[in-house]
Protein backbone atom coordinates (compact mmCIF):
# COMPACT_ATOMS: atom_id res chain seq x y z
CA UNK A 1 0.00 0.00 0.00
CA UNK A 2 3.23 2.06 0.10
CA UNK A 3 2.14 3.33 -3.07
CA UNK A 4 -1.03 4.81 -2.91
CA UNK A 5 -2.02 7.46 -4.84
CA UNK A 6 -4.23 10.43 -4.15
CA UNK A 7 -7.31 9.78 -5.54
CA UNK A 8 -10.50 12.53 -6.41
CA UNK A 9 -13.33 12.38 -3.94
CA UNK A 10 -15.72 10.99 -7.01
CA UNK A 11 -13.60 7.74 -7.31
CA UNK A 12 -13.44 7.72 -3.26
CA UNK A 13 -17.17 7.05 -2.99
CA UNK A 14 -16.56 3.38 -3.34
CA UNK A 15 -15.14 3.47 0.42
CA UNK A 16 -18.91 4.48 1.30
CA UNK A 17 -20.38 1.57 -1.28
CA UNK A 18 -17.61 -1.02 0.68
CA UNK A 19 -18.76 0.11 4.34
CA UNK A 20 -22.61 0.10 2.87
CA UNK A 21 -22.02 -3.64 2.89
CA UNK A 22 -19.52 -4.29 5.55
CA UNK A 23 -21.73 -2.01 7.89
CA UNK A 24 -25.24 -4.27 6.24
CA UNK A 25 -23.33 -8.02 7.55
CA UNK A 26 -23.01 -5.95 10.94
CA UNK A 27 -25.82 -4.99 11.92
CA UNK A 28 -27.51 -8.80 10.59
CA UNK A 29 -25.03 -10.58 13.04
CA UNK A 30 -26.25 -8.32 15.59
CA UNK A 31 -29.94 -8.53 14.97
CA UNK A 32 -29.97 -11.81 14.40
CA UNK A 33 -28.38 -12.51 18.19
CA UNK A 34 -30.58 -10.27 19.54
CA UNK A 35 -33.42 -11.42 18.01
CA UNK A 36 -32.27 -15.31 19.34
CA UNK A 37 -31.89 -14.28 22.51
CA UNK A 38 -34.35 -11.59 23.17
CA UNK A 39 -37.72 -13.69 21.42
CA UNK A 40 -40.72 -12.45 23.22
CA UNK A 41 -39.61 -12.98 26.48
CA UNK A 42 -40.27 -9.65 28.71
CA UNK A 43 -37.28 -10.77 31.08
CA UNK A 44 -34.46 -10.54 28.26
CA UNK A 45 -35.66 -7.46 27.33
CA UNK A 46 -32.67 -6.00 29.36
CA UNK A 47 -30.56 -7.49 26.36
CA UNK A 48 -31.53 -5.00 23.54
CA UNK A 49 -31.20 -1.75 26.04
CA UNK A 50 -27.40 -3.62 27.01
CA UNK A 51 -27.30 -3.55 23.33
CA UNK A 52 -28.08 -0.21 22.55
CA UNK A 53 -25.78 1.33 25.26
CA UNK A 54 -22.66 -0.83 24.98
CA UNK A 55 -22.90 -0.37 21.14
CA UNK A 56 -23.65 3.06 20.87
CA UNK A 57 -22.25 5.10 23.92
CA UNK A 58 -18.46 3.64 23.56
CA UNK A 59 -17.97 4.55 20.05
CA UNK A 60 -16.76 7.94 20.97
CA UNK A 61 -13.72 6.48 22.97
CA UNK A 62 -13.50 3.87 20.27
CA UNK A 63 -13.62 6.65 17.91
CA UNK A 64 -11.28 9.07 19.61
CA UNK A 65 -8.45 5.99 19.92
CA UNK A 66 -8.55 5.57 16.35
CA UNK A 67 -8.27 9.07 15.67
CA UNK A 68 -4.98 8.61 17.89
CA UNK A 69 -3.83 5.59 16.68
CA UNK A 70 -4.69 4.96 13.08
CA UNK A 71 -2.54 2.18 12.55
CA UNK A 72 -5.41 0.02 14.74
CA UNK A 73 -7.73 -1.77 12.37
CA UNK A 74 -10.73 -1.15 13.89
CA UNK A 75 -12.00 -2.69 11.05
CA UNK A 76 -10.96 -6.39 10.78
CA UNK A 77 -10.83 -6.51 15.00
CA UNK A 78 -14.79 -5.69 15.53
CA UNK A 79 -15.57 -7.99 12.71
CA UNK A 80 -13.52 -10.78 14.41
CA UNK A 81 -14.99 -9.80 17.95
CA UNK A 82 -18.48 -10.06 16.34
CA UNK A 83 -17.75 -13.29 14.70
CA UNK A 84 -16.34 -14.44 18.01
CA UNK A 85 -19.68 -13.45 19.59
CA UNK A 86 -21.84 -15.28 17.39
CA UNK A 87 -19.71 -18.11 18.10
CA UNK A 88 -20.03 -17.61 21.86
CA UNK A 89 -23.81 -17.17 21.64
CA UNK A 90 -24.24 -20.36 19.31
CA UNK A 91 -21.97 -22.69 21.19
CA UNK A 92 -22.69 -20.81 24.63
CA UNK A 93 -18.99 -21.68 25.49
CA UNK A 94 -18.58 -18.44 27.15
CA UNK A 95 -19.38 -17.77 31.21
CA UNK A 96 -21.93 -14.96 32.31
CA UNK A 97 -24.92 -14.01 30.43
CA UNK A 98 -23.70 -10.71 28.93
CA UNK A 99 -20.49 -11.59 27.98
CA UNK A 100 -21.08 -12.58 24.23
CA UNK A 101 -23.81 -9.28 23.95
CA UNK A 102 -21.07 -7.15 25.66
CA UNK A 103 -18.47 -8.66 22.82
CA UNK A 104 -20.65 -8.74 20.22
CA UNK A 105 -21.00 -4.56 21.37
CA UNK A 106 -17.78 -3.32 21.15
CA UNK A 107 -17.32 -5.42 17.63
CA UNK A 108 -20.11 -3.64 16.24
CA UNK A 109 -18.81 0.01 17.51
CA UNK A 110 -15.14 -0.88 16.60
CA UNK A 111 -16.53 -1.38 12.95
CA UNK A 112 -19.41 1.27 13.06
CA UNK A 113 -16.17 3.56 14.13
CA UNK A 114 -14.02 2.57 11.30
CA UNK A 115 -16.75 2.98 9.05
CA UNK A 116 -17.47 6.56 9.86
CA UNK A 117 -13.46 7.35 9.94
CA UNK A 118 -13.04 5.91 5.74
CA UNK A 119 -16.15 7.41 4.50
CA UNK A 120 -15.73 10.71 6.63
CA UNK A 121 -11.30 11.09 5.55
CA UNK A 122 -11.72 10.09 2.00
CA UNK A 123 -14.99 12.31 1.26
CA UNK A 124 -13.70 15.51 0.72
CA UNK A 125 -16.26 17.30 2.62
CA UNK A 126 -19.30 15.55 0.87
CA UNK A 127 -21.50 13.89 2.98
CA UNK A 128 -22.80 10.93 0.64
CA UNK A 129 -20.00 8.90 1.33
CA UNK A 130 -20.88 8.61 5.01
CA UNK A 131 -24.46 8.65 4.29
CA UNK A 132 -24.18 5.29 1.64
CA UNK A 133 -22.33 3.74 4.84
CA UNK A 134 -24.98 4.82 7.19
CA UNK A 135 -27.99 3.48 5.26
CA UNK A 136 -26.27 -0.04 4.83
CA UNK A 137 -27.58 -0.50 8.52
CA UNK A 138 -31.13 -0.37 7.87
CA UNK A 139 -31.24 -3.11 5.62
CA UNK A 140 -28.99 -5.15 7.98
CA UNK A 141 -31.29 -4.58 11.43
CA UNK A 142 -34.34 -6.15 8.82
CA UNK A 143 -32.43 -8.74 7.16
CA UNK A 144 -31.06 -9.92 10.61
CA UNK A 145 -33.98 -9.95 12.55
CA UNK A 146 -36.21 -12.04 9.29
CA UNK A 147 -33.34 -14.64 9.37
CA UNK A 148 -33.29 -15.24 12.77
CA UNK A 149 -36.96 -16.50 12.54
CA UNK A 150 -36.13 -18.30 9.70
CA UNK A 151 -33.68 -22.13 9.82
CA UNK A 152 -30.72 -20.28 8.77
CA UNK A 153 -28.21 -21.53 11.83
CA UNK A 154 -25.40 -19.37 13.42
CA UNK A 155 -22.72 -20.25 11.36
CA UNK A 156 -23.96 -19.52 8.35
CA UNK A 157 -24.65 -15.63 9.81
CA UNK A 158 -20.73 -15.94 11.25
CA UNK A 159 -19.61 -16.96 7.32
CA UNK A 160 -21.31 -14.14 6.40
CA UNK A 161 -19.95 -11.28 8.99
CA UNK A 162 -16.64 -12.59 8.17
CA UNK A 163 -16.98 -11.81 4.37
CA UNK A 164 -16.78 -7.98 5.70
CA UNK A 165 -13.37 -8.49 6.08
CA UNK A 166 -11.89 -8.07 2.48
CA UNK A 167 -14.39 -5.29 2.06
CA UNK A 168 -12.94 -3.58 5.27
CA UNK A 169 -9.55 -4.00 4.06
CA UNK A 170 -10.10 -2.71 0.59
CA UNK A 171 -11.67 0.58 2.27
CA UNK A 172 -8.38 0.82 4.18
CA UNK A 173 -7.07 1.46 0.58
CA UNK A 174 -8.89 4.95 0.33
CA UNK A 175 -7.92 5.94 4.34
CA UNK A 176 -4.51 5.89 3.54
CA UNK A 177 -5.13 7.42 -0.32
CA UNK A 178 -7.12 10.63 1.92
CA UNK A 179 -5.04 10.44 4.91
CA UNK A 180 -2.21 11.68 2.45
CA UNK A 181 -3.18 15.43 3.49
CA UNK A 182 -2.26 16.78 6.74
CA UNK A 183 -6.47 17.08 7.73
CA UNK A 184 -8.83 15.23 5.31
CA UNK A 185 -12.17 16.66 6.77
CA UNK A 186 -10.90 20.31 6.89
CA UNK A 187 -13.83 20.92 4.08
CA UNK A 188 -16.56 19.84 6.44
CA UNK A 189 -17.62 23.20 7.69
CA UNK A 190 -21.29 23.42 8.08
CA UNK A 191 -21.72 24.96 10.83
CA UNK A 192 -22.34 28.40 12.70
CA UNK A 193 -19.21 29.68 13.21
CA UNK A 194 -20.53 32.65 14.59
CA UNK A 195 -21.71 29.40 17.70
CA UNK A 196 -19.03 28.49 20.10
CA UNK A 197 -18.12 25.06 19.08
CA UNK A 198 -19.03 23.47 22.55
CA UNK A 199 -22.81 24.81 21.81
CA UNK A 200 -22.77 23.45 18.39
CA UNK A 201 -21.55 20.03 19.73
CA UNK A 202 -24.71 19.94 22.62
CA UNK A 203 -27.47 21.09 20.32
CA UNK A 204 -26.32 18.79 17.31
CA UNK A 205 -26.43 15.74 19.68
CA UNK A 206 -30.03 17.22 20.77
CA UNK A 207 -31.07 16.91 17.44
CA UNK A 208 -29.85 13.71 17.31
CA UNK A 209 -31.26 12.87 20.30
CA UNK A 210 -34.82 13.93 19.41
CA UNK A 211 -34.95 12.48 16.11
CA UNK A 212 -33.54 9.29 18.00
CA UNK A 213 -36.67 9.40 20.43
CA UNK A 214 -38.89 10.26 17.51
CA UNK A 215 -37.92 7.33 14.82
CA UNK A 216 -39.58 4.95 17.85
CA UNK A 217 -42.69 6.92 18.14
CA UNK A 218 -43.91 7.60 14.35
CA UNK A 219 -47.35 6.26 13.97
CA UNK A 220 -46.88 3.19 11.72
CA UNK A 221 -50.71 0.90 12.25
CA UNK A 222 -50.10 -0.04 9.23
CA UNK A 223 -46.90 -1.71 9.67
CA UNK A 224 -48.34 -5.42 10.15
CA UNK A 225 -46.64 -7.83 7.63
CA UNK A 226 -43.28 -8.81 7.01
CA UNK A 227 -43.31 -7.07 3.88
CA UNK A 228 -44.56 -3.75 4.94
CA UNK A 229 -41.90 -4.30 7.88
CA UNK A 230 -38.73 -4.65 5.09
CA UNK A 231 -40.34 -1.89 3.21
CA UNK A 232 -40.25 0.54 6.72
CA UNK A 233 -36.47 -0.76 7.13
CA UNK A 234 -36.14 0.03 3.14
CA UNK A 235 -37.55 3.52 3.18
CA UNK A 236 -35.17 4.54 7.09
CA UNK A 237 -31.94 3.33 4.45
CA UNK A 238 -33.18 4.91 0.78
CA UNK A 239 -34.08 8.40 3.11
CA UNK A 240 -30.50 8.01 5.10
CA UNK A 241 -28.36 7.40 1.84
CA UNK A 242 -30.55 10.24 -0.14
CA UNK A 243 -30.00 12.82 2.69
CA UNK A 244 -26.28 12.82 1.92
CA UNK A 245 -26.61 12.93 -1.83
CA UNK A 246 -28.92 15.47 -1.64
CA UNK A 247 -27.18 18.15 1.06
CA UNK A 248 -24.37 17.74 -1.32
CA UNK A 249 -26.61 18.53 -4.43
CA UNK A 250 -28.97 21.04 -2.91
CA UNK A 251 -26.62 22.36 0.55
CA UNK A 252 -26.85 21.25 3.69
CA UNK A 253 -29.33 23.32 5.47
CA UNK A 254 -31.71 23.48 2.51
CA UNK A 255 -31.64 19.54 2.89
CA UNK A 256 -32.26 19.52 6.70
CA UNK A 257 -34.82 22.14 7.05
CA UNK A 258 -36.97 21.04 4.13
CA UNK A 259 -36.70 17.42 5.04
CA UNK A 260 -37.40 17.72 8.72
CA UNK A 261 -40.47 20.06 7.65
CA UNK A 262 -41.51 18.14 4.65
CA UNK A 263 -42.08 14.34 6.85
CA UNK A 264 -44.57 15.65 8.97
CA UNK A 265 -47.26 15.95 7.32
CA UNK A 266 -46.78 12.48 5.68
CA UNK A 267 -45.95 10.93 9.55
CA UNK A 268 -49.02 12.04 10.34
CA UNK A 269 -51.32 11.65 7.25
CA UNK A 270 -49.72 8.26 7.03
CA UNK A 271 -51.14 6.09 10.49
CA UNK A 272 -52.97 3.69 8.20
CA UNK A 273 -51.34 4.46 4.49
CA UNK A 274 -47.90 2.70 3.86
CA UNK A 275 -46.85 4.54 0.74
CA UNK A 276 -47.85 7.76 2.41
CA UNK A 277 -45.70 7.04 5.77
CA UNK A 278 -43.18 6.05 3.51
CA UNK A 279 -42.03 8.57 2.08
CA UNK A 280 -42.50 10.41 5.92
CA UNK A 281 -40.03 8.19 7.11
CA UNK A 282 -37.60 8.87 3.83
CA UNK A 283 -37.90 12.30 4.64
CA UNK A 284 -37.18 12.06 8.62
CA UNK A 285 -34.41 9.89 8.19
CA UNK A 286 -32.50 12.21 5.57
CA UNK A 287 -31.07 14.36 8.42
CA UNK A 288 -28.71 11.52 9.95
CA UNK A 289 -25.56 12.54 8.09
CA UNK A 290 -26.17 16.39 8.18
CA UNK A 291 -25.71 15.84 12.12
CA UNK A 292 -22.80 14.07 11.49
CA UNK A 293 -21.51 16.64 9.36
CA UNK A 294 -22.04 19.28 11.72
CA UNK A 295 -20.06 17.36 14.54
CA UNK A 296 -17.15 17.03 11.98
CA UNK A 297 -17.04 20.62 11.27
CA UNK A 298 -16.12 21.34 14.99
CA UNK A 299 -14.33 18.46 15.60
CA UNK A 300 -12.48 18.12 12.19
CA UNK A 301 -9.50 16.59 13.52
CA UNK A 302 -11.88 13.90 15.38
CA UNK A 303 -13.63 12.62 13.05
CA UNK A 304 -14.31 9.25 14.80
CA UNK A 305 -14.96 11.13 18.65
CA UNK A 306 -17.30 13.23 16.49
CA UNK A 307 -19.08 9.90 15.07
CA UNK A 308 -19.17 9.00 18.78
CA UNK A 309 -21.62 11.92 19.73
CA UNK A 310 -23.67 10.92 17.35
CA UNK A 311 -24.29 7.72 18.59
CA UNK A 312 -24.29 8.94 21.87
CA UNK A 313 -27.27 11.11 20.94
CA UNK A 314 -29.10 8.27 19.58
CA UNK A 315 -28.58 6.46 22.66
CA UNK A 316 -29.74 9.09 24.75
CA UNK A 317 -32.92 9.53 22.44
CA UNK A 318 -33.88 5.95 22.49
CA UNK A 319 -32.89 5.46 26.19
CA UNK A 320 -36.82 7.00 26.98
CA UNK A 321 -38.35 3.82 24.71
CA UNK A 322 -37.15 1.47 27.29
CA UNK A 323 -39.12 3.03 30.46
CA UNK A 324 -42.38 4.91 29.06
CA UNK A 325 -44.00 5.18 25.67
CA UNK A 326 -47.33 7.33 24.84
CA UNK A 327 -50.16 5.20 24.24
CA UNK A 328 -51.84 7.17 21.92
CA UNK A 329 -51.85 8.25 18.19
CA UNK A 330 -52.30 12.00 18.97
CA UNK A 331 -50.68 11.98 22.20
CA UNK A 332 -47.68 10.52 19.99
CA UNK A 333 -48.25 12.66 16.90
CA UNK A 334 -48.24 15.85 19.26
CA UNK A 335 -44.85 15.01 21.03
CA UNK A 336 -43.59 14.98 17.54
CA UNK A 337 -44.95 17.85 16.58
CA UNK A 338 -43.27 19.62 19.15
CA UNK A 339 -39.65 17.93 18.41
CA UNK A 340 -40.10 18.85 15.15
CA UNK A 341 -40.21 22.51 15.65
CA UNK A 342 -37.72 21.96 18.41
CA UNK A 343 -35.12 20.42 15.76
CA UNK A 344 -36.18 22.87 13.22
CA UNK A 345 -35.35 25.93 15.36
CA UNK A 346 -31.79 24.44 16.37
CA UNK A 347 -30.87 23.85 13.03
CA UNK A 348 -31.88 27.37 11.68
CA UNK A 349 -29.17 28.65 14.24
CA UNK A 350 -26.06 25.71 14.63
CA UNK A 351 -26.27 25.27 10.20
CA UNK A 352 -24.40 27.26 8.16
CA UNK A 353 -26.19 29.57 5.49
CA UNK A 354 -26.41 27.90 2.04
CA UNK A 355 -23.62 25.89 2.37
CA UNK A 356 -22.93 23.61 -0.54
CA UNK A 357 -20.36 20.68 0.15
CA UNK A 358 -16.95 21.27 -1.53
CA UNK A 359 -17.69 25.23 -1.83
CA UNK B 1 -51.36 11.23 32.07
CA UNK B 2 -53.26 8.30 30.72
CA UNK B 3 -51.90 8.46 27.88
CA UNK B 4 -48.09 7.87 29.10
CA UNK B 5 -47.43 4.12 29.89
CA UNK B 6 -44.46 3.57 32.67
CA UNK B 7 -42.62 0.30 32.05
CA UNK B 8 -39.63 1.20 34.11
CA UNK B 9 -41.47 -1.19 37.54
CA UNK B 10 -41.55 -4.34 35.04
CA UNK B 11 -37.92 -3.75 34.58
CA UNK B 12 -36.90 -3.59 37.68
CA UNK B 13 -39.24 -6.22 38.90
CA UNK B 14 -37.55 -8.76 37.01
CA UNK B 15 -34.61 -8.19 38.34
CA UNK B 16 -32.26 -6.52 35.95
CA UNK B 17 -31.56 -3.46 38.75
CA UNK B 18 -27.90 -4.36 39.08
CA UNK B 19 -27.42 -4.37 35.00
CA UNK B 20 -29.27 -0.65 34.95
CA UNK B 21 -27.11 1.03 37.57
CA UNK B 22 -24.02 -0.35 36.28
CA UNK B 23 -24.77 0.19 32.86
CA UNK B 24 -25.62 3.77 34.36
CA UNK B 25 -22.36 4.21 35.75
CA UNK B 26 -20.32 3.21 32.29
CA UNK B 27 -22.50 5.37 30.35
CA UNK B 28 -21.90 8.61 32.37
CA UNK B 29 -18.29 7.80 32.53
CA UNK B 30 -17.86 7.65 29.10
CA UNK B 31 -20.01 10.20 28.43
CA UNK B 32 -17.74 12.62 30.95
CA UNK B 33 -14.64 11.55 29.23
CA UNK B 34 -15.93 11.86 25.57
CA UNK B 35 -16.82 15.95 26.69
CA UNK B 36 -13.91 16.24 28.31
CA UNK B 37 -11.99 15.18 25.17
CA UNK B 38 -14.32 17.10 22.76
CA UNK B 39 -14.17 20.31 24.68
CA UNK B 40 -10.04 20.09 24.40
CA UNK B 41 -9.97 19.47 20.91
CA UNK B 42 -12.41 22.06 20.17
CA UNK B 43 -9.81 24.56 22.24
CA UNK B 44 -7.27 23.22 20.61
CA UNK B 45 -8.74 24.16 17.28
CA UNK B 46 -9.28 27.25 18.35
CA UNK B 47 -5.85 28.41 19.54
CA UNK B 48 -4.50 26.98 16.44
CA UNK B 49 -7.47 28.82 14.48
CA UNK B 50 -6.01 32.33 16.32
CA UNK B 51 -2.28 31.60 15.94
CA UNK B 52 -3.25 31.32 11.77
Amino acid sequence: MGGTKKLKPAENIGAGWLYFYVHFVTEVICFYCLEKQVGDSVFLWIFPFIYDALAFVPQSVIGYISDKFPKIQMGSIGIAMMAAAGLAFWLGFLPGKYTALIILCIGNACVHVNGAEVTLRCSDGKLSHSAIFVAGGSFGVITGRLLAKSVIPYWAIIILVLTGIPFVMLAEYYRKSADKSENPCKKFNYANEKIPAAAVIFLTVLIVAVRGYMGYGIPTSWNKTVFQSVMLYVAMGVGKAAGGILADRFGVKKTAMVSAAAALPFLFLGDNLMLVSLIGVMFFSMTMSITLALLVSVLQKTPGLAFGFTTIGLFLGTAPIFFFKFTTTLSNCIVIAILTVVCLVVMQFVIRKDVKAHE
Amino acid sequence: MNDIKIIVNSLLLYGAKTELIALGIVVAAIIGLSVFWALRETKKNKAEKNDA
